[in-house]
This record gives structure tokens, C-alpha cells and sequence, in this order.
């Protein structure tokens, strides 16, 4: 069953469009990583899915309900956090806990109390004395309280450090255990997701260029080491995704489609990384992507 | 959402009340000075016509000249409610900069009530502390618009209608440039100038001619003036001053000083007044009198409310189908 569906959504802000042609569904119970490039429309289709602003073109549709003209019936089935969440600044933590339970009919302030105490973040501190990291975690912990369905979140950990993003993770994984919810979590880094998420969208243009789950994605790519001149063989059977080609060698990302017999050929492992870099790289701008990557790693 | 709201603006909200209730006490000890000063001065006897011409004359003078320090807080007291208006709206503004906005539209309340109570609820405190200090002023004001008109540039502005209405106009302008802008300090810089811009521009150009003044025919030192004669002493909207003769030609200051000569003392000034009177030479008043106070009131502030009203119209419009 799927919980949201998006098909032919388009969005223009001018003459620019932001997003455009995308037809993408959201499975139940999964925590689905919308994976691209900075400009791809990840924020705006989540946007979209929260009912901010009307489509330009196409229609997305959650729970059979359309996020703006079904708004009343739709928002209490939603979270959503944003990158560098907008929390008001001269509220506590516990003024907004009590935000929400007054904006809300469905809403658990004793479990949202109960995680911020083992996330050691005060109901007296001041939201502008938080740090990015507790920020995010007050962000989701917000999202999560109001019961929701479907929980949107948009690049969450984008300002975070490495400790901060993995107990983000954590806080997640918890949390969709105990509250068995959907998650849509878009990111343009990539290193945390493996464990996190077990179904992945990478998305370019407002193009799904990759749809599926996590383990057969991650299970059925691998790098083939072998002789140029077999390549056209190999590809009858295995799905070519990317070809790099040194004087003797060709090295290949495939996704494997069937039984490799040729014993010339030597299969490594490849990661989440590699795999999703090579299917952007067949789109032609990936250039940010890389530079992403590479700051990622230097990090 | 009421909460919310309060939560948000609660520091603005406070900040208000404690000038109304500065200025409230401000105003209460000095209507009591004004009052003294008016009944010290024997004006009450100039206004009934039982005073004498010259000693009325320099009352009225020695009032002005009292009057200009109470002139001055009314001065700041014509643009409180602006600031008022730019205040509340303010709190929008950085909303809209911050993008916490999207933080309570991802709760529960759909947008139209979250517009609904966001920019009406500080609309309604607005007005309700400007129509306090409106009331408070008018009142203020009793006493001297006795010896000078309510119409006067200045006292007009702080009294009536017009301070809740000019309140409404800057909180609409400040809140539609923080809508359409998201960015604060522009959208107050705008709020501001652009009010103060209207409020002047009305005041000089479109307030004297929103109705047709009235004429009447004024001649000097014949017999003790009653209340309008002083009244108009006093710069009541007062438009201009002609000089006419026994005909109703209209003679130029200069052709009547070289009949009169000229005005240097008390004493000149006595023989002046019987010069014109030996010439019936008389002046033609064009004055707007101070019964047409509501009408001048209801008429400027219906043009400013709908004003407003068109921009909040646009501002919960943008906010509702194009703020993403």
C-alpha cells in the first residue's frame, strides 16, 4: 500500500521550474531515502507532499487525501522537519511542546517529555541557547509527538557533525519501531542512509533515476574487473550502469541480473556511495553531487 | 492558536500597554494644568463675549505660548499609534524571515485559521490600545479645543477615528512587506515612511479640501468677538484670510497698509483696527467649523481603513496561495 503518491508533479516558482515530471510512490512502513543533488526538487516535492503550495502540474495525493484542499484531515497525519529546523527563538523548549499540544487533537507530550529527558535537552533551555545538533533532535522529537502517519523530513542532518547525524539516526530508528510510521527523509549525504533506511529514491531533475529496497539495491550492484574486449557480453546478461576503462582493464558497476561465468572477471562489493554516484553520473550534472561527496569524505 | 499567537507577541503586547499606561498618567496630570491655565487666563469670559477685545487678545497669546510644550507631546503622540501598528506587524515580519511560519502550519490548524488568528488577534490589540489612547487624548484635548477647534493640524490627528485608523494602515504595510519581502528591518523601514509619507501628504494636501470651507465676514475691533471669532483666533482650520471692503473687492495686504499703515504695537495696533473699521474694511474667513470634527474624521478614516483593508486583502491572499 502505498502512502503517498506523486504523479507528473511539477513546480514553478517564474519560469524556473523546481521540479517537474515526477511520478514517485511511497510504500507503507518504509523509511525511504530521497537521495539527490542539490537543485534535484528534493525540498521542493516534500513541499509539495506537505501541502505548502499548490502544484504547477501533476497531483500528490497521501492517504487518498490531497495535502492542501483535504488540509484539516491530512495535517494531523504528518510530520515534517525542516534542514536548520525554524524553531521560534524566544520559546523554551517546553513552550514549544505546549505549541503543539495546543495545535494538535493528536499528540503524546508525555513520550515527546520523556525523549528529550534522555536526550538530555532541558524543557527550560531557550531555544536559541540549543546547539544545531540538539536543535534537529528537538525538531523531530516535535514532528514525532504529533502521532503521525507519515513523517516528511528534509535534509535534518544537513548542518549536522558526524555524532550529531548518528544520534539523529538513532532517535529515528527508535521512534519508527515503537510508532511503526513512514518515513521520507530527503539528504544529499549519503554515508549515514545504509543503516538507516531500508527503501532508496535517487532523484535527479525531478527524475527518479533509481527506486527500490535498500538491501537489494546495495546486494545486487557490484564492480566486475575484466577484459575491455568481453564488456558487450557481460552486458547481455548484467545491467550496466557504469564503465570505466583503463588500457586492459574495464571496470563495470553492474546490477546483476544473472549468473557471471566468465572466469576472467573478478566481482568486488561496492557501497551505497559508489552505487548511487554512478546512476547520477549517468545524468550529465552531477558536479555539486561530487563536491558533496568529496567534502564528506575529507570530513 | 490564541496562545501561540500571545506567546509570540506577548513582548509587543507588553511594551504597548506600558505606553498607554505612561502616557495615560502623563496626560492626566497635564489636562488638569491646561485647565487652570485656560480659567486663569479668563479665557471662559472671551468665549462667552463678555471679555474685552484686548485683554481677550493677549490671553490667547499667553495661552499659545503655555500651550506649546503640551503642543509638542501631542507631536509624539500623532505617530504612537503607527509605531504601534509597525510593532505588531513586526513580529509577522521576522516570521516570515525566520521561516517558523512553516512550523506551525506543519501542526494541525490549517492555514486559514493560522492566518486568521496570526494577523487578526494583533489587529484587534492594536486597535483596542489605539482606540484607548484616542479616547484618552480626546479627552485630553476637551479643554483646548474649547479655546482653539478640534480641527487644528496636530490635535486633530490624535483624536477620534484617525489614531486606530492610522494604526491599522501601518500594521497592514509593514505586515504585506514582511509577506512579500520575508525580510524585517526593510518591511518596518517601509511600514514607517511610507505611514508618516500618507499621514503628511493628507494632512497638507487632501484634509483642508475634503469639504468646502465655510466664509464669513469678520471685522476687526467692532464690539467683544464671541466664541467663533476667538475660535478662529485660536488657527481653527482656518484656511485664509481676505481682505474686502464695504463692496466685497478684495484688497491685498499691502493696499491695506498703505490705508492702515502697519501693526508694530499695542497701541498701532489699536488705531489699525479703528482705521478699518473707519474704512469698513472687513477680512473673509475661510474656516472649516469645529461641528464638521466627526464628519473630517469619518471621512479621512474610511480612506485610510480601506487602504488597509485592500493590503491586508492582498497580504492574506499571498499568504494563503503563493507563501510556500
Amino acid at each position: 500500500m502505498n502512502v503517498l503518491e506523486a504523479r507528473k508533479l511539477g513546480m514553478r516558482y517564474g519560469r524556473r521550474w523546481a521540479l517537474q515530471d515526477l511520478t514517485l510512490d511511497v510504500p507503507g512502513g518504509r523509511i525511504m531515502a530521497l537521495v539527490g543533488p542539490n537543485g534535484a526538487g528534493k525540498t521542493t516535492f516534500l513541499q509539495l507532499a506537505m501541502g505548502f503550495a499548490e502544484p504547477s502540474a501533476g497531483t500528490v495525493v497521501a492517504f487518498g487525501l490531497s495535502p492542501r484542499r483535504d488540509a484539516a484531515a491530512f495535517l494531523p497525519k504528518v510530520g515534517y522537519a525542516a534542514q536548520e529546523p525554524p524553531l521560534f527563538r524566544r520559546f523554551s523548549v517546553g513552550e514549544l511542546l505546549k505549541m503543539g499540544s495546543r495545535l494538535n487533537r493528536r499528540w503524546d507530550g508525555p513520550l515527546a517529555a520523556s525523549r528529550l529527558r534522555r536526550l538530555s535537552i532541558g524543557l527550560d533551555l531557550s531555544v536559541a541557547s540549543l546547539s544545531g545538533g540538539m536543535r534537529a533532535q528537538v525538531a523531530l522529537v516535535l514532528a514525532l509527538a504529533k502521532m503521525p502517519d507519515l513523517l516528511l523530513l528534509d535534509e535534518p542532518m544537513a548542518s549536522l557533525d558526524p555524532l550529531a547525524r548518528h544520534e539523529f539516526m538513532r532517535l529515528l530508528m527508535a521512534a519508527s519501531a515503537e510508532q511503526g510510521l513512514t518515513v521520507v527523509l530527503s539528504s544529499h549525504i549519503i554515508g549515514d542512509l545504509r543503516a538507516t533506511c531500508d527503501y532508496l529514491v535517487v532523484l535527479t531533475r525531478g527524475r527518479t533515476q533509481l527506486v527500490g529496497d535498500m538491501d537489494e539495491i546495495v546486494g545486487t550492484h557490484q564492480r566486475l574487473v575484466g577484459p575491455v574486449d568481453s564488456i558487450d557480453a557481460i552486458g547481455h546478461v548484467q545491467e550496466i550502469v557504469q564503465v570505466e576503462l583503463s588500457e586492459r582493464q574495464a571496470s563495470l558497476l553492474v546490477r546483476m541480473r544473472g549468473p557471471l561465468l566468465d572466469p576472467r572477471w573478478e566481482r568486488y562489493p561496492v557501497d551505497l556511495d559508489q552505487i548511487v554516484l554512478a546512476y547520477l553520473s549517468r545524468n550529465a550534472s552531477v558536479s555539486s553531487f561530487e563536491t558533496d561527496l568529496a567534502a564528506e569524505a575529507a570530513s | 492558536m490564541i496562545w501561540l499567537t500571545w506567546r509570540q507577541q506577548r513582548f509587543e503586547a507588553g511594551l504597548a500597554a506600558a505606553v498607554l499606561a505612561a502616557g495615560v498618567a502623563v496626560l492626566v496630570v497635564t489636562r488638569q494644568a491646561i485647565t487652570a491655565d485656560i480659567n486663569a487666563l479668563g479665557i471662559p469670559a472671551c468665549l462667552s463675549g463678555l471679555g474685552d477685545n484686548t485683554t481677550c487678545s493677549s490671553a490667547y497669546q499667553a495661552f499659545k505660548d503655555n500651550f506649546s510644550a503640551q503642543q509638542t507631546l501631542l507631536g509624539a503622540l500623532t505617530y504612537l499609534p503607527v509605531m504601534i501598528g509597525v510593532v505588531l506587524a513586526a513580529s509577522i515580519a521576522v516570521e516570515m524571515e525566520q521561516g517558523t511560519y512553516r512550523l506551525a502550519w506543519a501542526q494541525s490548524v490549517t492555514r486559514g485559521r493560522w492566518t486568521l488568528t496570526r494577523i487578526g488577534l494583533p489587529i484587534l490589540f492594536g486597535l483596542a490600545i489605539t482606540g484607548l489612547i484616542a479616547g484618552v487624548t480626546s479627552w485630553w484635548m476637551q479643554p483646548a479645543n474649547q479655546v482653539q477647534g478640534p480641527l487644528r493640524p496636530g490635535s486633530f490627528d490624535v483624536q477620534g477615528l484617525l489614531p486606530p485608523a492610522y494604526m491599522l494602515l501601518a500594521f497592514a504595510i509593514t505586515v504585506a512587506g514582511g509577506v512579500l519581502w520575508r525580510r524585517t528591518v526593510p518591511a518596518v523601514g517601509l511600514g514607517i515612511v511610507a505611514v508618516v509619507g500618507i499621514h503628511l501628504a493628507v494632512q497638507a494636501w487632501l484634509r483642508p479640501n475634503l469639504m468646502t470651507p465655510i466664509s464669513y465676514l469678520w471685522v476687526s475691533g467692532s464690539a467683544p468677538y464671541g466664541a467663533q471669532d476667538w475660535v478662529v483666533q485660536g488657527g481653527a482650520g482656518a484656511s485664509s484670510y481676505v481682505y474686502v471692503d464695504a463692496a466685497g473687492r478684495q484688497l491685498s495686504s499691502e493696499q491695506v497698509q498703505s490705508i492702515c499703515g502697519q501693526v508694530v504695537d499695542a497701541q498701532s495696533k489699536d488705531a489699525w483696527s479703528s482705521c478699518l473699521q473707519a474704512h469698513h474694511l472687513g477680512e473673509l474667513v475661510k474656516w472649516q467649523p469645529p461641528s464638521r470634527f466627526w464628519e473630517f474624521q469619518a471621512i479621512e478614516s474610511t480612506l485610510v481603513v480601506g487602504l488597509a483593508l485592500a493590503l491586508l486583502l492582498l497580504t492574506v491572499w499571498w499568504l494563503r496561495s503563493r507563501t510556500v
